[in-house]
C-alpha cells in the first residue's frame, strides 16, 4: 500500500532518527502531564485545557514540518493519501522513534484511521476523574493540523481511541476538509 | 468463618489514601478495625528505625489478630490487619500468612510505584482508580484465600 516514496522517506527517517540526540522517556512523559496539569490549573475547564493543547501543536505543527523536509529530501507527494503516508510513518518516526501505521481509508479518500503503537507520552498515564474528558493527545492532533496546514491541507484531526481511558493502542483519524490556494497579498 | 482480612494504605502525612477489607464487615467491626490500624501507625515508625528491611513483619498483636506493616521508601505505608479464627483448622498458619503477606505487599508496592509514575495522580491523595482497585483484589486473591 505505501508507495516507493513514503518507503524510501521512512529508511532516510530512521537513519536521521537514529543520529539524533535521544532523553530519558519517563523525563518527556512525566513533563508532558506536569504541563497538562498546569494549564488546567489555569482555568479549571476541560474544554479550554483541549483547546489550549490543540493550538500549542498547530504551532509546533507550522514548525517542524520545516524541520523534517530540511533534514530529509524527497520526491514531490503525489496525492492527500501519500502525503498522509510519509506523515504517519515517517514523521512520527523522526520526532518520535515509533512510526504509525495507517488502519484504512474511507471511500474518497479523504479521511484515514492511523494507529500509534508505544506512544511514549501515555507510559502509566489513567485520566482520573475530575479530568474526565480530557483528550490527552491532542497536542498530537495539533502538531498534524498545523503541519498539514502548512502546506495548504485544511485537515480535521481527533484522537479516537487513547491508552489513557483504557484503550490497547491510540488511534487517530485525519479528515481533509479542504484545499488551501496560496494567498498572494492584495 | 475464615480468616479476615484488611488491607490499608497510608500517606507519610498519616493521612489515610486507601482502605480495602477482603471480607464482608458488619459496622460495628469496620469501626474496631479502623481503631487497631491507626493505633499501629505509631508501632509502625518504631520499627521502621530497627530494621532494613521494608517488610517490618508483624508489629502488633491484640489477642487474635495480627497487623502487619510494610514500609515504602517515601514514607508510605502498607497495612495489613489480620484476624484469625484460632478453632478453625483449616485457616493457614502465622508464618504461612506472613510470608503471603511478605510477597503480597511487594507486589502492591510495584502497584504504588506505577500509580505514582502517572503524572495526573498527586501523591498523598486518596487512590481512587478503578483499575489499582481491581489489581489489588486480584493480588488478594491469589494469596489470601
Amino acid at each position: 500500500m505505501p508507495t516507493k516514496n513514503a518507503q524510501n522517506v521512512l529508511k532516510a527517517s530512521e537513519a536521521a532518527y537514529s543520529k539524533l540526540p535521544k532523553v530519558s522517556s519517563e523525563l518527556l512523559t512525566l513533563t508532558y502531564g506536569v504541563f497538562i496539569q498546569q494549564i488546567f490549573k489555569t482555568t479549571y475547564r476541560i474544554e479550554d485545557v483541549n483547546a489550549k493543547l490543540l493550538e500549542i501543536g498547530q504551532n509546533m505543527g507550522l514548525r517542524i514540518v520545516d524541520d523534517f523536509l530540511s533534514h530529509i529530501v524527497f520526491e514531490r507527494c503525489s496525492s492527500f493519501t501519500e502525503t498522509c503516508q510519509i506523515l504517519v510513518g515517517s514523521g512520527f518516526m523522526y520526532f518520535f522513534g515509533v512510526s504509525g501505521t495507517i488502519l484504512s481509508w474511507n471511500e474518497e479518500n479523504s479521511q484515514c484511521v492511523f494507529l500509534l503503537k508505544h506512544n511514549l507520552l501515555n507510559n502509566f498515564v489513567e485520566i482520573p476523574a475530575h479530568l474526565e474528558g480530557l483528550k490527552y493527545n491532542n497536542m498530537l492532533c495539533g502538531v498534524i493540523k498545523g503541519a498539514l496546514n502548512a502546506i495548504n491541507f485544511k485537515v480535521k484531526v481527533e484522537e479516537v481511541e487513547s491508552t489513557v481511558y483504557g484503550a490497547n493502542d491510540d488511534v487517530f483519524s485525519i479528515s481533509l476538509e479542504e484545499l488551501l490556494h496560496d494567498e498572494t497579498g492584495e | 468463618m475464615g480468616t479476615k482480612y484488611v488491607f490499608n494504605i497510608v500517606g507519610k502525612d498519616d493521612f489515610l489514601l486507601f482502605s480495602r477489607p477482603f471480607v464482608a464487615l458488619q459496622d460495628e467491626e469496620l469501626h474496631v478495625d479502623q481503631f487497631i490500624i491507626h493505633a499501629s501507625i505509631d508501632s509502625i515508625k518504631e520499627a521502621m528505625m530497627c530494621t532494613d528491611d521494608l517488610f517490618l513483619k508483624c508489629i502488633s498483636v491484640f489477642g487474635n489478630s495480627h497487623v502487619f506493616g510494610f514500609v515504602g521508601v517515601s514514607g508510605v505505608m502498607y497495612i495489613l490487619y489480620c484476624e484469625r479464627n484460632p478453632n478453625d483448622s483449616s485457616a493457614p498458619s502465622l508464618s504461612k500468612i506472613e510470608d503471603n503477606t511478605r510477597s503480597f505487599m511487594t507486589e502492591i508496592h510495584q502497584l504504588y510505584v506505577k500509580l505514582l509514575l502517572n503524572p495526573l495522580y498527586i501523591p498523598n491523595t486518596p487512590i481512587l482508580s478503578l483499575s489499582f482497585l481491581q489489581k489489588v483484589d486480584q493480588l488478594a486473591a491469589k494469596y489470601f484465600s
